[in-house]
């Protein structure tokens, strides 16, 4: 028995003596939830190597989560202590959660001028602040909105809207039938996630907003105003419409956005694809993305009515934190400064990311890339209109929301229904 | 009576076993239940900060999507115990009896499926019952099975007995093999035709079999996740959530609540069912042997 012992004893000595490695080195540990938005990993790629090179024994360890499976890791990882030195947040509910948990070093007192110098305004974006204080630094900015396919909107007879503008509730309707009748869908659509029903309703509210740019939805979710009001109501009734219509087939209801969505309009089954974003400039199919056939068109989310002003989503996409725990913050701190450089700007632009850190930009040279749907992404995010922010720091309205407009689609809740479930869940009392 | 020596020993190889399930079973079960009463989004290094009491408990009991992930489990499990074994124990008599030339392939074709990862089979019969699937391209329709409120349950139902139906058909089939062939021999000479034969001899016989796989089938039902997960994540809108996928929807979704602690109260709930059918089965086994 004793023997048995002493030999796993030697065995296990031995394991860990080979185990070490020859010459110690730092190892930096980054993540994201980027795996398969081939921009961001392409210049992730040549981020680690460059700075490897520049910093001779650091080794960056960088690991991909996918959008789904991201909080997975995430949760037990910082509730347990062992999170990563660096890794990004959405802005909104899981950026108030880990804030408050007190995970998140304070950017804003350890960012060198030349740091705040190139993400300009981006240095004061206020989803990614609290209390005055910068906890993550954006990385890649993008526009979000519908994409179509230039020559299939030709084909069906129509006209492509001015760039920065969109079509009409009632217009896409009218492209859906047109489409329906060449069995095509007007719209892909992947309501699974959440998000890309949420988006869209946000963009909507913003339109009828009276009192922009005073943000309604934030109290609205907050439950300081009543939701029965047209500006809340109306977004929900166009939803209804185009769903009832057919612009998206009614087996939307059960596909995901990432996958299944994209990859039917990839297929070209769809003309268009709904809450669609910067982040797949560079995974567009290339055939339709060339300065020569630049055959895909953005265009902002459906427009209430004719008069609706032009309204943008615009937001960041990486947001990186830094681990308040990690033992080598110094290196952390240089890893996330390098990330929103001129040199890893110029990486996420080549790689067709929009770089965050456009202070440090030229423009007109950034939007004279190869990829003609980032140059698009870049003029949108130029462009003059109302804005809507996508993240909001609620855990629980959202999905009230969520769930009240995917019944509405599924005809087993009226709008009223929503509008009353709304007031309930954002404790809104009169 | 076992001697001291013998106890130790046999505890000192047990250790590790159980200081396992001791850590990966026990204390996480434990953590969990205690996990309900506190309000913790899974990023909290303290996660016994904020005590609610029922709080979670009640926010459960308010969530309609809570009851209609209720009623899906329930359906789930009398779909994989009583439907699943249902056919499951008809093939196998079908087969066995049948004395089919390539019974042996064809028990192979049956089995086939539990050997697929579920989120194979999940995505494949995704793509069949997609509106432009191969389903409603044989059938000429055009119907959204999956964005269905009520069909869609009953399809992951479907998915998970073809999948498993093989794996209850082996148990079946060993069961039938060691059958007293003496008394169906018996049978045919009083002249019991074939439906007294199986009604009278073999199910009765076969008793002890179907329990088991009730079982097996019953504690994997109350487990399910992966296939709901892959064919409709829960949807459309929750109504074809189960016990385990809404917990999982509250915890860990991206775009879900985030929250835990209602996580936490729900795998309290499939805790409890799961306890009362174990406890349940002990005393019908008691009585049973009594």
């Amino acid at each position: 028995m004793f023997n048995y012992l002493k030999k796993l004893l030697v065995i296990t000595l031995l394991t860990f003596i080979i185990s070490v490695p020859a010459k110690a080195e730092t190892v930096l540990n980054v993540t994201d939830w980027q795996a398969g938005v081939v921009g961001i990993t392409d210049s992730y790629a040549e981020f680690i190597t460059n700075f490897e090179a520049a910093n001779p024994g650091v080794k960056v360890e960088y690991t991909q989560y996918t959008f789904n499976t991201y909080l997975e890791y995430l949760k037990p990882a910082l509730s347990s202590g062992t999170g990563r030195d660096v890794f990004p947040l959405f802005p909104g509910a899981d950026f108030e959660s880990v804030y408050q948990a007190g995970h998140l070093l304070n950017l804003t007192e350890i960012m060198d001028d030349e740091w705040k110098s190139w993400l300009g305004e981006s240095a004061s974006i206020p989803d990614l602040m609290k209390d005055g204080s910068l906890y993550l630094a954006p990385q890649d900015a993008f526009t979000e909105q519908i994409w179509v396919y230039k020559d299939m909107i030709a084909d069906l007879g129509f006209e492509l809207p001015e760039f920065g503008d969109s079509y009409t509730v009632d217009e896409w309707i009218e492209i859906g039938n047109a489409a329906k009748e060449i069995g095509l869908d007007g719209l892909m659509f992947g309501p699974v996630e959440s998000w890309c029903v949420w988006d869209g309703y946000y963009n909507m509210v913003q339109q009828l907003n009276p009192t922009y740019p005073n943000d309604l939805m934030l109290q609205a979710l907050n439950g300081e105003v009543d939701w029965d009001q047209d500006v809340f109501r109306k977004p929900i009734e166009a939803y209804k419409k185009m769903h009832e219509a057919g612009v998206w087939r009614a087996d939307s209801l059960g596909m995901d956005y990432q996958v299944q969505a994209w990859g039917k309009w990839i297929a070209r089954e769809g003309v268009g694809i709904y809450c669609n974003g910067d982040w797949f400039n560079a995974s567009a199919p290339v055939e339709h993305n060339t300065l020569d056939n630049p055959n895909i068109y953005k265009m902002s989310y459906p427009k209430i009515s004719k008069d609706s002003p032009w309204t943008y989503n615009k937001a960041t996409g990486t947001n990186a934190g830094i681990n308040i725990n990690s033992d080598k913050r110094d290196i952390a701190i240089a890893w996330v400064r390098y990330t929103n450089s001129p040199e890893a700007s110029e990486i996420f632009a080549r790689n067709g990311v929009i770089p965050v850190a456009l202070a440090a930009m030229d423009l007109d040279l950034l939007a004279a890339s190869d990829n003609p749907l980032m140059n698009d992404g870049i003029r949108m995010l130029a462009t003059e209109g109302r804005n809507t922010t996508i993240y909001y720091p609620h855990a629980e309205e959202p999905k009230c929301l969520y769930d009240g407009i995917m019944e509405v689609f599924l005809g087993v809740a009226t709008i009223d229904d929503v509008i009353e479930k709304m007031n309930k869940c954002t404790g809104y009392s009169g | 009576m076992l001697s001291k020596k013998f106890q130790t020993k046999t505890l000192f190889y047990l250790l590790p076993a159980l200081v396992i399930f001791l850590f990966f079973n026990i204390i996480p079960s434990l953590t969990s239940l205690i996990l309900s009463f506190f309000e913790f989004s899974g990023f909290e290094t303290n996660i016994f900060r904020k005590f609610v009491g029922l709080k979670n408990f009640i926010k459960i009991y308010d969530d309609k999507y809570f009851w209609i992930a209720l009623q899906n489990t329930f359906l789930f499990v009398f779909g994989a115990v009583v439907i699943q074994t249902a056919i499951a124990l008809m093939l196998s008599i079908f087969i066995f009896f049948g004395n089919f030339k390539n019974s042996t392939l064809v028990r192979s074709v049956i089995f086939f499926p539990c050997v697929l990862a579920p989120v194979s089979v999940g995505l494949v019969w995704k793509t069949i019952f997609e509106q432009d699937g191969v389903l409603n391209s044989i059938l000429g329709l055009d119907i959204s099975y999956l964005s269905s409120v009520s069909l869609a349950i009953w399809l992951i139902i479907i998915v998970n007995t073809w999948q498993w139906i093989g794996y209850n058909l082996v148990i079946f089939y060993a069961g039938l093999q060691s059958l007293n062939t003496e008394l169906l021999e018996a049978a045919d000479i009083d002249g019991a035709n074939w439906s007294a034969k199986i009604f009278s001899i073999v199910i009765p016989l076969l008793w002890p079999t179907t329990i088991l796989n009730m079982i097996l089938n019953l504690v994997g039902g109350f487990r399910a996740f992966d296939i709901v997960y892959v064919v409709t994540r829960g949807g459309p809108a929750h109504y074809s959530e189960v016990l385990a996928s809404y917990l999982y929807y509250w915890s860990f979704a991206s775009g879900g609540p985030g929250k835990m602690g209602v996580g936490s109260a729900i795998a309290f709930v499939i805790f409890s069912f799961i306890l009362a059918i174990g406890l349940l089965r002990v005393i019908i086994n008691q009585r049973i042997n009594k």
